[in-house]
């Protein structure tokens, strides 16, 4: 089988994280596997979205990474979905802070941003071309 | 029918953005699919790997886009699903990524290496293995 080429992003999480629905509750991810410290916080965790596959990482002990240690993030996931107004509405239900609402853009693009409640930002966003 | 595709476009925040193009088209082979510049001439493109899309950007603290070398580390690692990743990442370490660990096979599942660009984010080059 001729593997497609994707990207599966990997987010930091803080360490001693043992609930992540928000991404359930907010994107509608499904948690595919998980594995667990010793104490039940989450080393790893596997998610995906309508088939597009990303992960939560605890941050390295000697090396924190996470929004929260680093005062600000390096990477935006812009997420296309079908419905921007009905994500970003769950997402913001679900503990998500709005930062920028949705708006149509004379690029073509129907986007709102929020910060998810680990810090990690995201473009909700449609091709309406 | 409804055949709408859900899909990430990650947005890279670096802090010389006109070099990290460069950097991606040599590493993964990347294309060019759009760029733009402001009057400052911070850079903003769309950048395509067989297919795939990210945004490469000049970093904007002002808008909360910071670049790793701003925050000293990176927020989000990039997995990047390739047919061939043992390929992919020697053709990146040539072009001046450093690796952080071999490719290998994983007890995850996956054959995957890490690396870190010149502009401080990380690649996860992997494949699914049977």
């Amino acid at each position: 089988m001729k593997q497609k080429t994707t990207f599966t992003p990997m987010l930091t999480i803080s360490n001693g994280v043992t609930d992540v629905d928000f991404y359930k509750k907010a994107f509608g991810a499904t948690e595919l596997r998980r594995f667990s410290n010793d104490d039940g916080t989450i080393h790893v965790s596997e998610l995906e979205i309508d088939g597009a596959m990303f992960h939560l990482h605890e941050q390295g002990i000697n090396y924190k990474s996470s929004p929260g240690v680093l005062k600000g993030t390096t990477v935006t996931i812009g997420l296309f979905v079908d419905d921007v107004h009905a994500v970003m509405a769950k997402a913001v239900e679900a503990g998500a802070i709005l930062t920028s609402p949705v708006q149509d853009y004379e690029y073509g693009y129907r986007q709102g941003e929020i910060a998810d409640p680990f810090g990690h930002r995201w473009q909700i966003q449609k091709d309406l071309r | 029918m409804n055949d709408f595709k859900t899909s990430f476009l990650p947005t890279l925040s670096v802090r010389n953005a006109a070099a990290a193009i460069e950097f991606y088209k040599k590493a993964f082979g990347a294309e060019i699919l759009m760029s733009v510049a402001d009057p400052g001439g911070a850079i903003v493109a769309e950048l395509s790997i067989n297919g795939v899309r990210f945004l490469v950007a000049d970093e904007s603290p002002e808008h909360e886009n910071f670049s790793p070398e701003t925050l000293g580390g990176s927020t989000i690692r990039m997995g990047l699903v390739v047919p061939d990743p043992d390929r992919m990442a020697r053709q990146a370490i040539a072009a001046g990524a450093a690796e952080i660990y071999p490719v290998a096979d994983q007890d995850y599942g996956y054959r995957l290496g890490r690396i870190k660009d010149p502009f401080g984010h990380h690649w996860e080059i992997c494949k699914k293995l049977n």
